[in-house]
């Protein structure tokens, strides 16, 4: 049996800017990521890649990624996602990093992966947030930010509660979410 | 042992470019040859290198038209790193190229390359087109995993 095999290739855009998040959009990122691979691949590394290159999924609150390329060329890909710097779009530019999580063949792996760490980051957060009210227990939407903010530490100040609140949505679905 | 001093002597003056009009060559040669075949260990069972050779060299000529100002070494050698980085990027133009000998006349030169980069090496002077904004086209005339290899090239006999 002959098919095209590919590879999904799961990312995590992170961000000192807040700002950066409404800039996660698919023609954003796939410009970004091309530019990254002509400069550290040239001609030949941008047309190898390209050739079944897409942004199949893309979760702006979390900065989720997931990018497709042929299984030939995912170490070139991979190989130049450290070399993104800044995404742009509507004439703003934030400065920002893709943290590669995981490679998979299919999508349903990687979703596997994200739901499991997902789950782990959730449980890592809350211990981290010391605050009273527990995010968890109150899925509203209208749940001041700075409420959040101000308590924990670390990871979560880049964070907001709608992440959160999307990260419990992708852990308790079963079936695909996409 | 004198005669094969002698032989190796003229094997060396023919594939080397050592200068001729050195008198003292010849004598000096054949003393380090005989002092190497007296003291070198026996030499035991043979010994064959199934890995491949390191770097691989190229001899390329630069075809550029007539008039206009002809590259020095360095320009040259900027040429060769500009097109392996037109073809592929910053990991190409880092690849370790040397520059052995450059003629500005014949616009000929060697090149080595270490072996795992000659595909691309190859073909980025295949794919370059332009020298400040003038045609160019490299021709690669002969390519060996030995530079001894390169000395001599049936290409170029004349048949009386």
């Amino acid at each position: 049996m002959v098919r095209f095999k590919n590879r999904y290739v799961l990312c995590e855009v992170v961000s000192e800017d807040p700002r950066c998040r409404q800039c996660i959009e698919d023609r954003a990122l796939q410009l970004a990521v091309r530019d990254a691979i002509t400069r550290v691949h040239g001609d030949y590394g941008l047309a190898c890649c390209s050739i079944s290159f897409t942004v199949k999924y893309l979760n702006a609150y979390t900065g989720t990624v997931l990018l497709r390329c042929r299984k030939d060329s995912y170490r070139l890909l991979c190989s130049a996602l450290p070399f993104v710097r800044y995404l742009e779009s509507r004439a703003q530019r934030y400065p920002c990093f893709l943290n590669t999580l995981h490679v998979g063949g299919t999508i349903r792996t990687c979703q596997k992966f994200l739901i499991r760490y997902n789950r782990t980051q959730l449980l890592r957060l809350l211990q981290n947030c010391t605050n009273e009210e527990s995010p968890a227990a109150r899925p509203a939407p209208w749940m001041p930010e700075a409420a959040l903010n101000t308590d924990c530490v670390g990871h979560l100040h880049r964070r907001s509660t709608k992440s959160l609140i999307s990260a419990c949505r992708d852990t308790s679905v079963d079936c695909c979410c996409f | 042992m004198q005669r094969q001093a002698q032989k190796f002597c003229a094997l060396l003056k023919s594939v080397s470019c050592v200068s001729l009009a050195n008198p003292g060559w010849d004598s000096t040669v054949s003393s380090v040859f005989v002092t190497w075949c007296q003291t070198a260990p026996s030499p035991g069972p043979r010994r064959v290198l199934r890995r491949a050779a390191e770097h691989h060299y190229l001899r390329v000529r630069l075809e550029l038209p007539d008039g206009g100002a002809r590259p020095n070494a360095a320009q040259f050698k900027q040429l060769v790193v500009t097109a392996l980085r037109e073809l592929h990027g910053e990991v190409g133009a880092a690849l370790p190229v040397d520059v052995l000998t450059y003629e500005e006349k014949t616009l000929s030169a060697i090149l080595r390359v270490i072996s795992s980069g000659l595909v691309k090496l190859w073909s980025a002077l295949t794919l370059l087109g332009f020298y400040q904004n003038r045609r160019c086209a490299f021709r690669v005339l002969q390519t060996s995993p030995f530079l001894l290899a390169l000395s001599g090239n049936s290409r170029e006999l004349v048949l009386d």
